[in-house]
């Protein structure tokens, strides 16, 4: 079945009800499903870490089902895909570990089934090798993602969260039918290497790049791109926060890898065209996102229009498009993956504890819940881009290839909007750490050690990707050659 | 509602649009694409009426002017 990976998850999404099903005879159910997802969900990340020694050597997986390549459904795992999914795959792993006690006992069956079905369903999306099976996939993982948004039933804010994201992202998808409609009409294909083959030959027609705008629309609507975003705040609002953190961390960064795999390998002829489209639409993102986020009282809402600028930052990168740029933009999805869900997390552990998601009312927290708040304290300072911390080296890396490739506006801009986020970082941190204490912050109590477990181990990679970055800018550089140099 | 009404509108487009494309025979792709997008588009419709259900139960209406509680 599929590759080894895809296939755990598989088996392991179909057999929740089972599982569900046998807590309730024993009347265990809300410990036995949570134990169950995460342990589904470490064997999953084990089998995704397992590929990378293969990677450096540069095997890749390949499965085809179902007649011809030309028309099947195929599985391949290169070294982008396995890189994406092991990024998914852990931050849903301490996810689903943070949230195994906050999630009511009638509903954790629901729940786990929806977070498994969901990590299947983006490891599914970077492991497919054709539109087809991309986009039944993409569509399983939208499904799941509107469902999570609009979780909490009872509150009217979730259903009209959900209600708004579910018409936005639907109307993108519908988008990206379109296009692929297109393509299939232009080259008879859905598969990504004789996509790229045909439309190489291509030239000059308006179709192509109707296509492309397109499946930009459809797939930038997914990552939070600047005119298309506006369904993430409250999307990232309402849910509940280990899912906000799943969100931002993984289903966001999963419509940039279909964006980085449309522009570089399907379009990958035509990018000369686009590198100014999407240098727009960066600089729009950036701006946009740390604008609004610079005033925000609301925690969960500023870190949801700072990963609009994030993506900003990435999209950057793929503008500049040479290969240590991609290899930045890379290397920073894995990091803000890892500092939005560590934030996230520890918004959430503010939530359960002190009941409130308002910046002003957590004011100095750090007295009453010492972990958490260290933690969250990291994560804002790696956000302010605080050198040996993670996301300076990722940051570093596209701003130092936008000035190598001649592009030294774009990557002016972005220093602008470095010190935008810097700002509302150590805006966070005073409020955290030196105002005076509200009555809500002396009430609060550390968090139980199943959240804490997940805040401290993101911290930890935080401060260890940003003293020791070497090996990881490595693989992402091996990474992006196996990408642009493979044909 | 009327929103519900134009996405399936727009889906049902689209999926005609995709089984066009098929030029003179009968290329089973287009035709597996277009019958596996019906079934998708028919899940999210379905989740999307649920979800416009609920949203009737907390607002007691459907228009779409009075859902915007969250603008801040």
């Amino acid at each position: 079945m599929f590759t080894p990976l895809l296939g755990v998850l598989a088996v392991s999404v179909l057999a929740t009800p089972l599982i569900s099903l046998l807590g309730e005879k024993i009347r265990r159910e809300g410990i036995l499903v949570p134990i169950y997802a995460v342990s589904v969900l470490i064997c999953a990340f084990l089998l995704s870490i397992i590929y990378f020694p293969g990677i450096m050597r540069g095997d890749i997986v390949l499965a085809a089902y179902g007649g011809p390549p030309l028309e099947s459904s195929s599985i391949k795992a290169d070294g982008l895909s396995v890189y994406m999914a092991s990024i998914y795959l852990g931050i849903c792993l301490l996810a689903s570990l943070f949230s195994s006690r906050i999630v009511a006992r009638s509903k954790v069956a629901a729940y786990f089934s929806i977070i498994l079905g969901m990590a299947t369903a983006m490891v599914g999306v970077v492991f497919s090798e054709d539109f087809f099976t991309l986009f039944v996939f993409w569509e399983a993982m939208c499904i799941c993602s509107y469902t999570l948004v609009s979780f909490n039933k009872e509150r009217e804010e979730s259903i009209e969260a959900g209600y708004k994201y579910l018409i936005m992202s639907s109307a993108g998808s519908i988008s990206i039918l379109f296009a692929l409609s297109f393509l299939y009409g232009l080259t008879g294909t859905l598969n990504f290497q004789s996509l790229s083959e045909s439309l190489s030959q291509v030239r000059e027609d308006p179709i192509v790049h109707i296509a492309v705008l397109m499946l930009l629309v459809g797939f930038g609507l997914q990552a939070g791109m600047a005119p298309f975003h506006t369904w993430l705040p409250d999307a990232l609002c309402a849910a509940p926060s280990a899912v906000s953190a799943i969100f931002s961390a993984c289903t966001e960064k999963t419509g940039l890898y279909c964006l980085l795999k449309v522009l570089f390998v399907i379009f990958n002829s035509h990018y000369k065209d686009w590198h100014i489209p999407i240098a727009v639409f960066a600089v729009l993102t950036m701006f946009v996102g740390n604008i609004s986020a610079l005033l925000q009282d609301d925690l969960k809402r500023l870190f949801a229009y700072s990963t609009i600028a994030n993506t900003g930052y990435i999209l950057v990168g793929t503008a500049i498009g040479t290969s240590r740029a991609l290899a930045g933009s890379l290397f920073h999805i894995l990091n803000h993956a890892i500092v939005v869900a560590l934030l996230f997390l520890c918004v959430g552990a503010f939530i359960r504890q002190a009941r409130t998601r308002s910046l002003r009312e957590i004011a100095s927290i750090r007295h009453t819940m010492p972990l958490t708040s260290i933690a969250f304290m990291i994560g804002a300072l790696s956000l302010a881009t605080f050198p040996v911390l993670n996301i300076f080296w990722s940051e570093l890396m596209i701003v130092a290839a936008g000035l190598e490739a001649g592009i030294a506006w774009l990557s002016f801009l972005m220093i602008i909007n470095l010190l935008f986020s810097a700002v509302y970082s150590l805006r966070i941190i005073q409020w955290v750490a030196v105002k005076r204490m509200t009555y809500i912050s002396r009430r609060a109590r550390e968090a139980p050690l199943p959240m804490v477990i997940p805040i401290l181990a993101l911290a930890f990679t935080v401060i260890l990707i940003g003293v020791y970055p070497d090996p990881f800018q490595r693989l992402t550089e091996t990474i992006v050659e196996a990408i642009l140099y493979s044909k | 509602m009327g929103l519900e009404i134009m996405m399936n509108a727009a889906n049902l487009n689209f999926i005609a649009f995709s089984s066009q494309a098929a030029e003179g025979a009968v290329h089973p792709l287009a035709h597996v694409f277009t019958i596996l997008s019906i079934s998708i588009g028919g899940c999210v419709i379905a989740l999307g009426l649920v979800i416009t259900i609920y949203a009737y139960r907390h607002y007691g209406t459907l228009d779409v002017r009075e859902l915007r509680r969250l603008r801040r």
